[in-house]
């Protein structure tokens, strides 16, 4: 079942999808969209559409598509991101950080890890990173990575 | 707040330690701690002094502490 896609021209930004409806009815319309979306008429010319072959809802066409292309246009799925813990010792530890799905448009120059509230930036090189960290005190800590660039949210349990 | 806070280590790695808040509290705890420790030990010391004077001494906190 295919879905439409509302999105901003200017940032690529899916702003609604709705799936085909079952039956006769057929995709939505362009104007379907604006109205769901409630697009003002002047901003109108701001915004296209665009259709996937699966079936969507807005909040899953966000988390897990993004537009693509300057000529041909496509909605493609996010880099997928993955977070690995190696154990050096009993307070040092390495996170690691690789991003697969890419396409060659693709340019991560870092991603940015929350342990336990505090946001440590990693730099990414060819869609990997390392950082090393002393993790001084004696407890469990939450490592993890939400950001929307990515299809998934990762999350890891450590403890000290 | 966060109970940590990172520190970026010369050879490029970042370690976390308690955050200044989280030591404030933790020390403010066992100050309060050790103030009412003190309180025990100073009034044992002066009872034993004025025992030894002849003298009697009694504390309003000897007669409040144990609704504490």
């Amino acid at each position: 079942m295919n879905s439409k896609i509302l999105y901003d021209i200017r940032d690529y930004k899916i702003i609604r999808c709705q799936p085909e409806p079952k039956g006769s009815a057929g995709l939505p319309s362009i104007e379907a969209l604006f109205k769901s979306a409630r697009i003002p008429e002047g901003e109108k010319q701001h915004y296209n559409t665009i259709t996937v072959d699966r079936e969507y809802l807005t909040n899953q066409a966000q988390k897990e598509l993004r537009i693509v292309g300057s000529g041909e246009i496509k909605a493609i799925n996010k880099p997928n991101i993955s977070l690995n813990i190696n154990k050096v010792d009993k307070y040092n530890f390495e996170i690691i950080i690789n991003i697969t799905n890419t396409i060659e448009s693709d340019n991560f120059d870092k991603v940015i890890v929350d342990i336990e509230g505090i946001d440590i930036p990693i730099a990414i090189t060819n869609n990997q990173g390392t950082q090393s960290i002393n993790l001084a005190e004696s407890g469990e800590y939450t490592i993890r990575v939400d950001d929307n660039r990515f299809m998934n949210d990762v999350s890891v349990k450590v403890v000290v | 707040m966060s109970k940590l806070q990172a520190m970026q280590q010369e050879d490029g790695s970042i370690k976390l330690i308690k955050s200044n808040q989280k030591v404030t509290e933790e020390n403010a705890k066992l100050a309060q701690k050790l103030d009412y420790i003190t309180k025990e030990e100073m009034i044992e010391a002066i009872k034993k002094i004025a025992d030894k004077v002849g003298v009697e001494v009694s504390f309003t906190y000897d007669n409040l502490k144990n609704d504490i």
